[in-house]
């Protein structure tokens, strides 16, 4: 009977030592690195830095405090607390995610606009040049304007194939944008010209 | 008996496990330490180096403080695998202190090499923006490729997409278009060079024309018209100083002396007019000497080696005359401003008034730069 108790008292000890030890929550790992990845590749690094940025800082902690508890006796392991970061990498890599593929729609509907701008700036330049009279600067003017309306227009087709292929966005944009300045800028330069001709 | 050798196992069994469970607890007090600390420092000062864009402005060391950071983390795990008393930190404590190190210099030097870049792309910028201005200044007026005017035109776009980068803050995107334009406008510079690098092997001569021309008109307090054709400017001389300049128009063909009648061509050289034509079908002209005596050796020179037909004329004819502004080069080889500008110079200059006509007053080298 003695003996008996004596045996139940030592596999009880085993199970609870055994059931002690927690395990690193690799599964968790994989799964934060997996996000991070994801998030990268949908351009989260540069459409979202903030969000990936904290993503990938969580990351390192929730590494260090895996390690820190394995560096522990096994009995004493407790991962708790890696297991909340690695769930909040995950959160942060979505919310990095989200926020990408918002800003990416938002851009690509101002680069539409702009296209749409564009082409028409572009008309209305080409429209103007001709009515524009040959001042003091003349043919060579003129030519060089007709130059920047090319230029302008050699732009406006290669981001509106870029949409259409899916480039960068953000590329495109900064691409675009510049490019309808000029052709606002070349239009009121002409209109000017026009204006004073007019007057004259 | 048989008690008392149990109650014998039991002690020594006591004494062992107690011996065991002491160099258990020595081993653990006395054991390696991960270096903890040193992981979550490093994380911070990593984390402020990536806010402050270290890994764009101080790369190479960013780079390595990430590398040495994952590798010290590498390390302190294959450490954790072995068992706890042959554990030794040592190598992971050394690389998180390299990475730490690393991470402090980035961001101490993420500041300093953003500022740095940012002169060196303002300074860039000036002088782009200064070659931009020779083209429309100067080079407007030359007879360029539709390519190299292109050129010059993406140039100055990827300049402006630059410019619109950097307003942002985005150095890095702001250089490299920099970069695209400057590769442009190099390759359209180099396209013009090539283009007047032939043409400026008689400055020296025209530099001599013109320094003769403005000493004379000092020498007998009269004047002086020179015309500078790559400006597409004359430049009125009273007693040898700058009185007034004028635009002025040519022949299609204006790069190049005039070699025979008919080429499109103005002639380049020392010469004074010998009629004022008030009458002129060009409102006004002042008509020049043009063939003179060096007009006539050169032409002669030109046919005897065959760059020239033998049935060619020398031309005359040549003039300074109204109907200009017209903004193109349109003469015969005249050389044509607007009627009121040529009612002032009419007015100003008198026959036997020096006229040289020369390429250029600026070197090539003034010109490009």
């Amino acid at each position: 009977m003695k003996k008996g108790l004596l045996k139940l008292v030592a596999f009880s000890f085993l199970v609870v030592s055994l059931a002690s030890c927690a395990k690193a929550p690799q599964a968790e790992i994989d799964a934060a690195n997996v996000s991070i990845e994801s998030a990268k590749t949908a351009g989260a690094d540069r459409y979202a830095p903030e969000s990936f940025n904290a993503a990938s800082e969580a990351l390192k902690t929730a590494l260090t405090a895996v390690e820190e508890q394995n560096s522990k006796f096994a009995l004493f392991r407790n991962y708790d607390a890696a297991k909340t970061t690695l769930a909040s990498v995950a959160t942060l890599s979505t919310k990095a995610v989200e926020e990408t593929t918002a800003k990416k729609a938002a851009l690509k509907a101002e680069v539409t606009q702009s296209i749409t701008d564009l082409t028409a700036l572009i008309v209305a330049d080409k429209e103007l040049l001709a009515k524009a009279p040959k001042g003091k600067e003349g043919k060579a003017a003129i030519e060089a304007i007709g130059q920047e309306i090319a230029v302008v227009e050699t732009v406006n087709t290669e981001v509106t194939a870029g949409v259409a292929n899916n480039e960068d966005i953000l590329t495109l944009s900064d691409k675009i944008k510049p490019a309808v300045e000029k052709a606002k800028a070349i239009n009121t330069e002409l209109t000017d010209v026009i204006a004073k001709k007019g007057k004259k | 008996m048989k008690l008392g050798w149990k109650k014998k196992l039991f002690v020594v069994t006591g004494i062992l496990l107690s011996t065991v469970l002491i160099i258990y607890v020595v081993l653990i007090l006395t054991m390696d330490k991960p270096p903890i600390a040193e992981f979550d420092s490093c994380q911070v000062i990593l984390g402020k180096a990536k806010r402050v864009n270290a890994d764009v402005y101080s790369p190479e060391y960013y780079k390595i403080a990430e590398k040495k950071y994952q590798a010290a983390l590498i390390e302190w795990k294959i450490q954790n695998e072995k068992v706890f008393f042959a554990r030794d930190f040592s190598k992971a404590k050394e690389l998180i202190l390299t990475a730490i190190l690393k991470a402090q210099e980035a961001n101490s030097s993420s500041g300093a090499n953003k500022n740095s870049l940012k002169m060196k792309y303002l300074n860039e910028v000036e002088l782009l923006k200064r070659k931009l201005d020779n083209y429309h200044d100067v080079f407007i007026h030359l007879p360029l490729k539709v390519s190299v005017r292109k050129n010059y035109e993406f140039g100055k776009l990827s300049l402006e997409q630059g410019l619109n980068a950097f307003g942002k803050g985005d150095i890095m995107l702001a250089t490299k278009r920099l970069n695209e334009g400057k590769m442009r406008i190099g390759v359209a510079d180099k396209d013009v060079n090539a283009l007047l690098k032939e043409y400026f092997n008689d400055f020296s001569k025209w530099q001599n024309q013109f320094a003769a021309t403005i000493r004379q008109s000092a020498q007998n307090n009269s004047y002086a018209f020179i015309v500078d054709k790559i400006k597409h400017k004359g430049y009125l001389y009273s007693n040898g100083k700058l009185s007034k300049e004028y635009d002025v128009e040519f022949g299609r063909n204006w790069i190049g002396d005039k070699h025979y009648a008919g080429d499109k061509a103005t002639p380049e050289g020392m010469y004074r007019i010998i009629k004022k034509k008030g009458d002129s079908g060009y409102h006004k002209a002042l008509l020049i000497n043009y063939p003179n005596e060096a007009d006539y050796a050169t032409f002669n020179n030109r046919k005897r080696q065959g760059l020239i037909s033998k049935n060619s004329h020398i031309g005359g004819l040549i003039e300074i005359h109204g109907n200009g502004g017209k903004g193109d080069d349109w003469t015969a080889g005249c050389v044509a401003l607007t009627d009121r500008d040529i009612d002032e110079l009419y007015s100003r200059v008198s026959v036997g008034t020096p006229i040289t006509i020369v390429g250029s007053m600026m070197s090539l080298s003034e010109l490009l730069n």
